[in-house]
Formats: structure tokens, sequence, C-alpha cells
């Protein structure tokens, strides 16, 4: 243990003196001030009760990108049928209580009808149009009252409470990166923006974690296995399998580090600057490391045999990429190809592609390689679970109907396993 | 009590063949210098005795127990040629990072570690970064590291080389004070004359074979080469001398009586004496053991012969020279 301790701290050391940390250190800072500029300004409740009947109306995709639905919901085209109400038009917006962009607050609704001409079918109509809402705690029906009618129209005060999701579907305003103002929206809901970020994260700052990580940590064994470094660790009191598992085990507590103090600032940044606290940014500095744990290995592997931080990134970076390129075709080639991304960000049925030799030849690589994609998809569900509220199975980008997580998480240890106990043996077994 | 011991230990790289049936032993308080040209085998021997290297044949014993295991380890100092340290450390981090692998607690550590760079003279610049030490102060921060945990046998691989003769002379004086306190030292140098200077024996290795070894002054002794001096102003009898078939050639004021294997130098005296002559001085010629060094490899490659050569080139030269 105090061995292990040791190399920690010594591989801590040696990242801190260098200009590695500090890089990633001012990546990560640089990811928070961008996600400090997001503006996320809440609109007055009157133009997100306007925006939420608008979205409403025009049942447009971006309710479903922020939540999902049960299949009997969709029309085949995947739009939302049950939460139309298109019937009603909202007159004004009242907040009873609470501040003005307060999400909780409760808001009295004057609304007209535009077809229906018996006011108890328009009660009835409305309670089930926001049935949705309700089951989903955007807000929740506190009364319905009739008015008189107006130009021959049902009129009615609806009391509104706002429930404790209704944050996520509260508009914004549109302003992004540097307060750069989109010219095509009005308005944006806090979830959506919130998904943007996290999506942001998730795939760019994963990404550039994960390579900036193995283009500097592929130095770290090769430094040690210089000739009058090596010798003077050899000579201490340590098994040589000790030694070279425990720098790999150094090079992840960097990058644990770092992804720790990049996702852990951008999580407190958002949720100071949204009281939307994405709690799954956290859960994924531990996917991501997996992540990265499984490249260093490989990395590793070739550090030891070749001695060359050069040969350690190229390999991994080309192993990389063919580890994207088989699951990607696997996804949509493979003979369980069975969900892609429709249109509305739906998933779609697909037949399933005849056998053939390319197709046995994915599945064999696929069940042999580091299940990448499905790692994409743990991080999305983990990532996004905080803002989104339903069944999250039904939109493609979070289908795991055909992943098996133990079987994933299994063949991606054992990867780590199988390359651990390469660079283990070679080193042990090699003259120095 | 022997403290290392090789018996007909080999050691092969492909096909060459780096150690060829060294044997030795080394006693506990000894030190023990190993000499030879690069490629010689010295490195090799000393990274077998640690574990460094695999493969090899033969008996390795170091402190009673095979060599190269994780336990002998704690026990031994090494100080490697040409180490390069993790410039990231400072002397302090590096001597803290080094005993916590030895398994040194952190209180010895923190009480050893500024009395080790004291005693080698560069406590002064213990929180500075190893990048911007000289190559002197990193050799001193190497034996430093190799003697911190109090080893039981230290194996240095050229402990002075970059160090300026002050600090070589406290590198003496300090590794003869841990001689003093029973430690066993095993030292590789090119540098002949501080080996001299402190080793009690020596072994000369050539391609991996051992061509010589034993103390310092049986190796020094040159059998059969005496030098003799007279009282002054009485004249060496060099021709009754050469007629009892002896060869004598002066030598300075002195002169130098060669005895072959059948001869003995008794005669010489003898003669001396029936001759009234008073006998001044009487030893056998000693050579260097840079001397010796370069005898053992002469007929090598041709080398040392061909560098022996050169002065006296040079000087023909000059003489030509107007």
């Amino acid at each position: 243990m105090r061995t292990l301790l040791a190399i920690l701290k010594d591989s801590i050391r040696e990242s801190l003196d260098t200009w590695s940390l500090r890089i990633l250190f001012g990546l990560s800072v640089l990811g928070m001030l961008i996600v400090l500029t997001f503006s996320m300004d809440p609109l007055p409740a009157e133009l997100t009760m306007r925006q939420f009947f608008l979205v409403y109306r025009e049942s447009l995709p971006l309710p479903v990108m922020l939540d999902s639905h049960k299949p009997a919901d969709l029309d085949p085209e995947g739009r939302v049928q049950r939460l139309n109400v298109g019937e009603f038009r909202l007159v004004s917006v009242t907040q009873l209580d609470g501040d003005t962009d307060s999400p909780e607050g409760t808001y009295r609704l004057v609304i007209t009808t535009l077809g229906i001409e018996s006011p108890a079918n328009g009660e009835k109509t409305f309670r089930a149009a926001l049935k949705y809402a309700e089951d989903f705690e955007y807000l929740r029906i506190e009364s319905i009252e009739e008015l008189p009618k107006q130009n021959d129209r049902v009129q009615y005060a609806v009391t509104l409470k706002g429930g404790r999701n209704m944050y996520r579907v509260w508009a914004c305003y549109p302003v992004w990166i540097l307060r750069l103002e989109s010219p095509d929206l009005e308005s944006v809901p806090m979830g959506f923006q919130v998904f943007a970020v996290v999506t942001l994260v998730m795939r760019g700052g994963e990404v550039l974690s994960a390579l900036v990580g193995v283009i500097i940590t592929a130095f770290f064994i090769p430094n040690m296995l210089r000739k009058g470094s090596l010798e003077l660790m050899l000579s201490k009191p340590m098994a040589r399998w000790e030694l070279i598992c425990y720098k790999y085990l150094g090079g992840l507590v960097f990058m644990l580090f770092v992804n720790t103090f990049a996702l852990t600032g951008i999580w407190l940044v958002l949720g100071l600057r949204t009281g939307f606290w994405a709690n799954g940014l956290l859960l994924m500095i531990l996917t991501i490391t997996f992540f990265f744990a499984i490249l260093y290995a490989i990395s590793t592997c070739v550090a030891v045999v070749t001695r060359s931080a050069i040969a350690a990134i190229l390999v991994t970076v080309f192993a990389w990429i063919a580890f994207f390129a088989i699951g990607f075709a696997y996804q949509y080639y493979g003979p369980d190809a069975s969900a892609r991304m429709g249109r509305n960000g739906m998933a779609v049925r697909e037949e399933k592609l005849p056998e053939s030799g390319f197709v046995r030849g994915l599945q064999i690589a696929n069940k042999v390689i580091p299940r990448i994609g499905d790692l994409n998809k743990l991080n999305a569900l983990i990532g996004f679970t905080d803002f989104m509220t339903g069944d999250l199975r039904n939109i493609a980008m979070f289908d795991n109907t055909n992943v098996n997580w133990t079987e994933s998480a299994l063949v991606s240890c054992a990867w780590i396993a199988v390359f651990a106990g390469i660079f283990a043996l070679r080193f042990t077994v090699r003259d120095y | 009590m022997q403290v290392l011991e090789t018996v007909d230990l080999r050691k092969n790289y492909g096909a060459i063949q780096a150690l060829n049936g060294i044997s030795l032993s080394v006693k506990q308080g000894e030190i023990y210098g190993l000499l030879g040209q690069n490629g010689a085998g010295k490195t090799t021997l000393i990274k077998v005795l640690l574990g460094i290297i695999r493969g090899w044949e033969g008996k390795a014993m170091l402190l009673g127990q095979p060599a190269g295991t994780a336990d002998i380890r704690k026990r031994v100092g090494y100080l490697p040629e040409d180490h390069q340290f993790p410039d990231y450390h400072t002397g302090y981090s590096l001597l803290d990072f080094y005993g916590e692998l030895l398994g040194l607690s952190g209180a010895v550590r923190r009480k050893r570690i500024p009395e080790m760079l004291e005693l080698v003279g560069i406590a002064p610049r213990m929180h500075y970064k190893i990048r911007t030490y000289s190559k002197g102060m990193k050799q001193r921060l190497g034996i430093a590291q190799a003697l911190f945990h109090e080893p039981d046998v230290i194996f240095l691989d050229e402990p002075t080389d970059g160090v300026d003769p002050v600090g070589r002379r406290d590198i003496r004086e300090t590794l003869l004070e841990l001689k003093n306190l029973g430690k066993t030292i095993f030292i590789n140098s090119h540098l002949l004359g501080e080996v001299e200077l402190i080793c009690d024996r020596v072994a000369i290795l050539r391609k991996g074979v051992m061509i010589r070894e034993g103390d310092i002054p049986t190796l020094t002794k040159q059998k059969g080469q005496f030098l003799i001096g007279l009282a002054p102003g009485q004249v060496f009898p060099a021709d009754a001398i050469k007629a009892l078939g002896y060869a004598a050639e002066p030598l300075g004021e002195r002169w130098e009586v060669i005895v072959t294997e059948s001869q003995s130098i008794d005669k010489v005296l003898d003669l001396l004496r029936d001759k009234g002559l008073q006998l001044r001085h009487l030893v056998e010629k000693r050579q260097s053991l840079e001397d010796l060094f370069l005898a053992t490899h002469k007929d090598d490659d041709g080398r040392s012969r061909r560098r022996a050569e050169v002065p006296k080139v040079v000087n023909l030269v000059k003489e030509e020279r107007p």
C-alpha cells in the first residue's frame, strides 16, 4: 500500500511539474467560463406560459428532446398526440405568488376555447390535454372556473401551480456562448439549454479530455523507462508488476483528478447559474475515467514494448478510431441493428440485415472490443436523467434494449485486464 | 562473513557473452573494486546481483540469500552509471520518494534526509528542483540516495564521475567511514587512482571474464623487479652483477635488477656485501593500478599499446623540428 501511494504521489508530482496538468486545468477552466457565459436568464411567467402553450399547440419536437413519451402517446411520425391543446388560446397570465420568473409559483391563466362550445367539454378537454404536464410534474391544475363568454367563445380562469419539474421547460433567453444571440429563437426552455451544455461536455469534452489525456500520459511510462532512471526504480524492493501497474494507476489517478476538476467545476457553474443541478455530470467523472482506462491500458502496453511515447499515442488513437468504427458499423449494420434515430429523434424499427460474412465479422469484432457505443449510451443516460422525465428508453439515443450492460462492462474490464497482463508480463521478464 | 558470492556466473545477450563464468566473493566490510573496459561486464554483474536483469546462469548470493529478490534489495544501495533522476523532484522529495519505496517511515525520512544531504554537501539546495543541479551535485545526490536507508551493501557505478577533486575526497572519506561501520561497498570505476586509494580488493574483467583478482598490493607488485640504492658515493657493481647472469639497468640514482624465475635476489645482495657496499634502498618494484590495468589489456586489441606509443611519436616529431 505504501508503495502504491508513493508511486501515485510521484505520478501526481510528475504531472504537476509539467505543463500537462496546467493545460488540462486550463481547458477545464475555459469550459467552465464558456458555461458561465451562457445566459439562461429565465423569462417572465407570462412569456413562459405562452411558449408552453405554443410548444404544445405546434407539437414541436422540442419537448420530445426534453422528455420522452410512451409509444402510445405518439403518432407514427413521433409527434405528441395527447398534448395538443391547440383548441385553446391563452388570453392572459397573472402570477399569484412567487417571483416573476419562478417556475414553482402559482399562476392564473385566462384561456379561451377555439372550437368548443360546451363549457363541460372544454374543461374536460383542457384537463385531458394537461394530463401529460401533470404526469411529469410540470404543472398542477388547482382549479378551473368558467368565465362569461367573450365573443361567443367559452372562457376559463385556470389556476396552475408550477410543479417540481416546471423549471425544465421554463423559457429562457436563447443567448448562448459569450451572449451571442440566436436570430431564430425567441426563447429556449431551460432544460434544452442544459441539455445542450451537457451534450457539449459529454461529446466534445469527453473526446478532448481523452485525447489530451492519451497524449500527456503517453510520456509517463517512457520517461520511467529511460536508461539510468529505470535502474534506480528496479533496484527498489518491489515487484516489477507492482511498479508498472502502479504507474498505470498513477496515470488513471491523474486523469481522475482532471476529470473531477473539470466536471465538478462545470456542474457547479451550471448549478449556480441556473439552479439546475445536473448531478449526472458527477457520475460521468467515473465513466469518462473508465473510458480513459481502456485507452491508457493500450498506451501503457505499447510504451512498455517500444519505450516510445509517439508510438503509444499513435497506436492508442488508432485503436480508439477502430473501436469507434466497429461500434458504429455494428450499430447500423450488425445483426442486432434495430434502432436508428428518426427525424424527430424517435426510435424507428428497421428490418434486420441478412446474415453475411461482413455482419458475422462485425458481430465477432463487437464481441471482443470495448463497447464505446454502450459507454456513450450510459453517459447519455446518467448525463441527461437529471433534466429528463418520462420513459427515456423510447428515444433512440437512450434505446438500451440491445445493450447487455453486464457483458459490456465485462468485455471492457477484460480488455483492460488483458492489456495490463501483457504489459506487466513484458515488463517483468524483460532485461533493462 | 561472505556478503557477496558468485560462482560461475554467466549471462548472454544473444550471441554476446556479457559474463562468462565469473566467480568472486566479497567479505563484510570490504571495499571491492571492479575494473574493466566499457563492455567488460561490470554493470551487467551488478544488475544481475540486483535482479535488474534476468536469465543468467550460475550462482549469485547476496547477504546469504539468492541475489535479486525484493527483500534483498531493501538492504542494498545502488547508484547506477549515467543515472537520470526524475527532474520534477527536488533533492529532498526524491529521497522522500525513494525512502517511501524502501519502506522507511515518514519520521525516519524527515530525520535522515537533511542529514544525508548535509553529508554529501547539497543541503542548501535540497528544496531546489533537480534540473537546476550541476552534474556534480546530481552525483552527490546519487550517493545520498544509495546510502540514505543505511544499506548493508552498496553498489556504486562510477561514483565520482563528474565530481570535483574536493567532492571526490569527501566521497572517499564517506566510503571509508562506511567501511569502518562494517558496510560492504562494491565500486565500478574507470578512475583507477580513486580505486587504488580506497579499495581493499579489485577484480579486472575483460569481455565477461575475470582476468585478475586480489588485493591491491599483491596485484601491483612487479614480481622479479627490484630497485637497489647504495650509500652516497658508492659505485654500483653493474658488470659484476651482469656477470652473475642478472639484468641490471640504471634508474636515476638507483639500479633496477631483474630476477628471473630460477634466480634469487640473495646472490646479488651477497655480492654487494662481499664488496663492502652499504645498501640503502631495496624494494620490490610496484606498478600503479593503471599500469596493471593497461598491461592486462595490452594484448586485447592493441589499443593500450598504441596509446602508450603516442607520446614517443610526438617526442620524435618534436625532436625533428628545428
